[in-house]
């Protein structure tokens, strides 16, 4: 590790901590419906979308209802970008003529899209064409991420609401966090990209005679080997930047190229990676000042991003340390940071980023659930490799995805109150209400799906060797930790992979579909089922037992809580996984 | 074929979660009697 790594980390975190406040202010302002600055251009704007579309913005919607506009919302848009995809080769902005994309496929990538995963099956500038990349993943870009803001704040006026059956209407708030937060800030962000190289064009793809002919020889499906010679490489071009925005921005993640945020079209510079890394935690840090000011409790807010601070700097630490160390197995190899070179294990990470960026990018990547990666993980070392599982099993909660992040920690935050109050003898009380049995068993709920996903789904796949493990690229544990990854992934709605699983086959495609459906869906019912319960509650006002939430005994036990749920529910797969591979590697066996 | 299998599929999982959602809601309701 260098001084000039962690300068970079610490860079980053200010960036993040500098804006957290300004924009989580704003947020609160434009969905409480106060005046802001931008009310000028937007106001206006949304006026005519609710008029087009017969939507009655004065209209409240108890939590069932809010629930169920948001699933036939994303059921409807979920079936029509799978056939965007199906017809794509009959439709324009195909200069490459790709043909439909397959059925599995298409199943697979629209329920990633739709549940703000961004898992890939797929090698997207082989398969998409521009109009499906623009009108339905690009589409989804936007609204799954302001769907995941819009639920934050149903939380957050459960919490904050008194006595009152009602969470807000779900179409408003969808829209203004569409068209107050993600789009004016995704046209600034996708200019920013531009000036640094990012590309932004509709042109077909470029193609370059290579200097030296290069000879490759493939092995088809059935075994036959034939050799072809390279003399033209094609360059992909297309609209990438204003893609790339809402990318990083609503921790969506999906690449434009299949090398992500890796590939110099969509992450030329250091500059731009700093700026992409900024955007994962933009919304989810400013989101807990949101919340703070919602709730008139600012220090509870910023309990809340303390919390989450602990457990990015403890991860971080552990990626940067396990990458910088280098790999034992290289003998005699000086793999020293110094002038001439990034030290440690450089292997799958890009020369521009090193080391230090390599590894903040990864975990800040799966702190939150974006996904986009800027470097392979999959030859991260073991340990590396372990901090990205562990931030998604931990149910991406540190700052997490856009509003997915903070009402995933406001359910941990219930349990912590849950747990106090259990130590102390009382009824747990949260901000003046009281936590009964109905938001306990509805946490509970929320925090068992999202194992049985993952267990379970790795457990079918492991049990099926033409199905599930003849899709592995590696033997031992680092295969057991790719198909445990990749379950991980889609339940968390994060959508980074591993690699080394070719996941393009029909029961990778389905089954992590439906994992990434049930991790989306299934858990935000209880947690707007508790959003209900508790607007419906009567303030209790504070007395001697009630523990307070915005002390740093609070944030201890609300890492405490995350850490202990999450090891306690993962760590046998952990364990077998990279912590196995890390103790072979130092007897000197790798896979 | 399989289009009309994996529409039914996506179709019938959002059934499945309306009703998981109701079912959420009545217990809700339970709980408050």
């Amino acid at each position: 590790m260098t001084a000039n790594g962690w300068f970079q980390i610490f860079l980053f975190f200010a960036l993040v901590l500098v804006c957290a406040k300004p924009l989580g202010v704003y947020m609160a302002r434009v969905f409480e419906r106060e005046k802001t600055y931008a009310d000028v251009v937007f106001r206006p704007v949304e006026r005519v979308i609710y008029r087009l579309t017969g939507i009655d913005e004065t209209h409240e919607m108890r939590w069932t209802e809010y629930a169920v506009t948001m699933l036939f919302f994303s059921a409807v848009t979920m079936v029509m970008t799978y056939a965007v995809e199906r017809l794509q080769q009959f439709l324009p902005l195909n200069p490459q003529h790709f043909s439909g994309v397959t059925p599995d496929l298409a199943f697979n990538t629209a329920a990633s899209f739709t549940s703000n995963t961004n898992w890939q099956s797929y090698v997207p500038e082989t398969t998409m064409s521009y109009l499906t990349q623009m009108l339905t993943l690009a589409y989804h870009n936007f609204f799954s991420a302001a769907v995941g803001i819009a639920l934050a704040i149903a939380l957050i006026r459960g919490i904050s609401r008194r006595e009152s059956k009602t969470l807000g209407n779900f179409w408003v708030d969808t829209t203004r966090a569409s068209l107050w937060v993600l789009l004016p800030m995704s046209i600034v962000v996708a200019l920013l990209l531009v000036s640094q190289g990012v590309v932004q064009n509709f042109r077909p793809y470029d193609h370059a005679r290579l200097v030296q002919a290069q000879t490759v020889t493939a092995t088809s499906a059935d075994g036959k080997s034939s050799t072809q010679t390279i003399t033209t490489q094609n360059i992909a071009q297309g609209p990438v930047a204003s893609q790339e925005a809402i990318k990083m921005l609503g921790t969506n993640g999906g690449g434009f190229f299949n090398t992500n945020s890796a590939h110099p079209f969509e992450n030329p510079t250091p500059f731009s990676n700093l700026i992409e890394m900024f955007l994962i935690f933009a919304i989810p840090g400013a989101l807990t000042v949101t919340l703070g000011r919602m709730t008139r409790a600012p220090k509870h807010g910023w309990a809340v991003f303390a919390a989450m601070t602990v457990l990015f700097f403890a991860g971080v630490l552990v990626a940067y340390h396990a990458e910088a160390q280098g790999n034992p197995l290289l003998h005699g190899v000086n793999q020293q940071a110094s002038a001439l070179q990034s030290g440690g294990n450089m292997e799958g990470k890009e020369v521009r980023f090193g080391i230090a960026n390599s590894a903040l990018f990864a975990t800040a990547t799966t702190d939150a659930s974006c996904g986009a990666v800027n470097g392979v993980l999959d030859s991260f070392m073991p340990l590396g490799g372990l901090v990205p599982l562990v931030n998604m099993m931990l149910g991406e909660v540190i700052f997490g995805g856009v509003g997915a992040g903070l009402y995933g920690m406001l359910i941990f935050v219930i349990l912590a109150v849950f747990i106090a109050g259990l130590m102390v003898g009382r009824t747990p009380e949260y901000l003046g209400k009281k936590i009964e049995s109905f938001d306990v068993k509805m946490a509970m709920l929320f925090v068992l799906i999202f194992p049985l996903s993952i267990l379970g789904f790795s457990a079918v796949a492991l049990m099926m060797p033409s199905a599930g493990l003849s899709a592995l690229g590696n033997s031992g544990p680092h295969g057991l930790t790719e198909i445990i990854y990749a379950y991980t992934s889609t339940t968390a709605n994060n959508g980074s992979a591993f690699a080394g699983l070719s996941a393009n086959t029909h029961w990778y495609n389905m089954s992590l579909g439906l994992a990434m459906l049930i991790g989306r869906f299934f858990m935000i019912v209880p947690m707007l089922a508790i959003a209900g319960n508790l607007a419906r509650k009567k303030l209790v006002p504070p007395s001697a037992g009630t523990f307070p939430v915005t002390t740093p005994l609070f944030t201890v036990l609300l890492v405490g809580v995350v850490v202990i749920v999450g090891a306690l529910t993962f760590f046998p797969a952990v364990t077998l996984g990279p912590i196995l591979e890390h103790l072979l590697l130092q007897a000197g066996k790798s896979f | 074929m399989w289009d009309i299998g994996m529409v039914v599929i996506t179709v019938g999982f959002f059934v499945v979660a309306w009703a998981y959602t109701d079912g959420c809601g009545r217990l809700s309701g339970r709980e408050d009697k």
